[in-house]
């Protein structure tokens, strides 16, 4: 099977063969723009991630890392100008994993239950609150799952910047975190009270 | 628990994008990809001409092409025959592209100021993958889109447009090309999301793509003077660079049999193998794609005609026919019998501006039947007494974000792109 550097090279003679990474990636593309976004822009943008890609194929250098993190460097590229939406959606999935926990029909480690959720809402309003870079190393390593060396290809940085975005990150969303893991069964719902 | 697990936890799961959502934007790259093969750029070798690319993918999306489905009555079926020696002009055709060159000419003419000439083209365009050994899928999308163009090319120029809104995809199985019901989206259920931009002369930058700007002027367009044999001498000099520029490169010019190895569904450029030199056949590309583009105001056209007249060619023949109501006079460019397509352009005999640009299989090609319609545009003219309303203007400059990151009042986008940020805005 041909790997994505084959394909983007054989790209440049025979551009049909770019649809072949689309066939590849655009699942990924499209999930992770939906997840900072909204269905409609993630629809645009996974059309305009796969065109800019074409047309910048050529300087696509194998050696500097692989097709996927390229791509979604793209895409984290155009999400820039979708920030109102992007803090819109974190909010939206906050709200919807509260939803979930309190439409629940399930009586036991309800307390937990309710914590979680309260504890999840503020690390998405933490999240949203990051700056732009630290959010983009955040969500690129949390819910892509990408190594320190796939973000700073991603996003053009070095790798030490990466660490230092996320350590920085990680303190900021955790800041929120004892409130609900250390007092959950003193208390009670106390939720209420410690929601963001 | 460790707020990068509580958010990896949190992921959003709902994320798989709908088929149609697939579909429109493989669709989108398809029409880039298919924009590219038929210029004669690869971006590897001429990065400049790379990053026009894929505003000439707009243009052949503007252009693009169709399979409309109007009903044409033939009323008349005059086929005149190839005139004179192989590379002779044919008089006939010849003849009458000056007759609709001088229509189109007092069409021009017959702009007001402050009035608008809105030219909404409908086009299909079919496009076959093929990797390896594997199967083929072809997919037809249909473009539609609207341009207004002022009485003076310097005002501002309007632009309607939006993703495919119909679609119909074909799977390959065995020889036998299959549609694909998943695919078979109607109209109904799509509405035309298009938007309505305004901007300076025709070039715009995309709001959502800030890093492209749209340049409705086909760069050609701007060689397309009053005198035929001068357009037709600079067309030939355009060409004349870009074949220099590419022929040290070997492996871009298979030999023939490697050109007759190649994929039989590629789609053949419209000019060749129809002039009696490779460059006159590349003129031809460049003024198709003028005409394609919508953006050619009728004394352009006028002009095209007249040089296309000019260029030596037995393998045009035309027809009249009746298409609801309207005169229509067809050119058909048809090369010799190992060609693959037949290339088509249709004018009004009354207005003298083309109504329909058509490419055809002319010999069945694997799973593809002969007589497929590879791409076709329809166009449709009206005159407005002002400009559209409800414009976004479009900047050719992003403007600057303000102090929170976000663009000012009236634009979608803003800001500069850091430097050592993502790698895509390129040089």
């Amino acid at each position: 099977m041909n790997t994505d550097h084959d394909v983007i090279a054989r790209s440049l003679k025979e551009p049909a063969a770019f649809a072949d990474l689309f066939d590849r990636h655009a699942a990924t593309v499209y999930r992770y723009a939906a997840s900072r976004s909204t269905r409609q822009v993630a629809d645009d943008l996974l059309s305009e991630t796969f065109l800019v890609a074409f047309e910048q194929r050529a300087k696509f250098n194998p050696e500097r890392g692989e097709v996927k993190p390229w791509l979604l460097g793209i895409a984290t590229t155009l999400l820039r100008k979708h920030r109102r939406v992007e803090a819109r959606s974190y909010l939206a999935l906050a709200a919807e994993h509260t939803r979930k926990v309190l439409s629940s029909d399930a009586f036991e480690d309800t307390d937990e239950r309710l914590d979680a959720a309260a504890a999840l809402r503020d690390v998405t309003t933490r999240l949203a609150k990051l700056p732009r870079g630290d959010r983009d190393v955040v969500i690129l390593f949390a819910w892509e799952d990408l190594s320190y060396e796939q973000i700073a290809q991603a996003l053009g940085i070095p790798v030490g910047t990466v660490r230092s975005r996320l350590n920085r990150a990680r303190t900021k969303l955790g800041a929120a975190l004892p409130n609900h893991t250390t007092n959950r069964k003193e208390a009670g719902h106390g939720f209420a009270g410690s929601a963001a | 628990m460790d707020s990068l697990d509580l958010l990896r936890d949190a992921r959003p799961g709902d994320g798989a994008a709908s088929p149609e959502s697939m579909t429109a934007a493989r669709a989108a790259l398809m029409n880039a990809i298919e924009t590219e093969r038929q210029g004669t750029t690869a971006p590897a070798r001429h990065g400049a001409r790379g990053r026009r690319t894929l505003a000439t993918g707009w243009r052949w999306a503007i252009a693009g092409a169709t399979a409309a489905a109007v009903a044409t009555a033939l009323v008349v079926s005059q086929a005149v025959a190839p005139a004179g020696t192989p590379g002779a002009p044919a008089t006939a055709a010849a003849a009458q592209l000056n007759a609709a060159a001088d229509r189109a000419a007092a069409t021009d003419a017959s702009l007001l100021p402050g009035q608008y000439r809105e030219t909404t083209i409908t086009s299909w365009q079919t496009a076959w993958s093929s990797y390896g050994d594997g199967p083929s899928a072809a997919l037809s999308n249909r473009l539609r889109r609207q341009i207004y163009l002022p009485k003076d090319p310097a005002d501002d120029w309007y632009f309607r447009g939006g993703p495919s809104d119909l679609y119909t995809a074909y799977n390959a199985v065995g020889r036998a090309m299959i549609a694909n019901p998943e695919y078979e989206l109607s109209a109904a259920e799509l509405p035309w999301k298009a938007r309505l931009f305004q901007g300076p002369a025709g070039v715009f930058t995309r709001p959502t793509i800030p890093v492209i700007s749209l340049d409705l002027r086909a760069p050609d367009l701007a060689l397309v003077g009053d005198d035929p044999q001068a357009t037709l001498n600079s067309l030939r000099e355009v060409v004349r660079a870009d074949l220099a520029q590419s022929s040290p490169d070997s492996d871009e010019h298979p030999d023939a049999s490697g050109e007759a190895q190649r994929d039989p569904t590629e789609s053949q450029a419209p000019g060749e193998g129809r002039f009696s030199s490779d460059e006159d056949g590349l003129v031809f590309n460049r003024i198709w794609v003028l005409l394609a583009s919508g953006t050619a105001t009728p004394a352009q056209q006028s002009t095209l005609f007249k040089v296309l007249a000019l260029l030596p060619t037995d393998r045009v023949s035309t027809t009249a026919s009746e298409q609801d109501g309207r005169q229509i006079t067809t050119f058909d460019w048809t090369g010799d019998s190992d060609e693959l397509s037949t290339t088509t352009i249709s004018i009004d005999s009354e207005t003298g501006l083309v109504s329909r640009l058509e490419q055809r299989l002319r010999r069945a090609q694997e799973e593809v039947p002969a007589g497929t319609v590879m791409a076709s545009s329809e166009f449709a003219y009206r005159v407005l007494e002002h400009a559209p309303q409800g414009a976004t203007r479009a900047a050719l400059k992003m403007p600057a974000c303000d102090a929170k990151g976000y663009p000012p009042t009236g634009y979608d986008a803003c800001g500069v792109p850091e430097p050592g940020g993502s790698s895509f805005y390129g040089e």
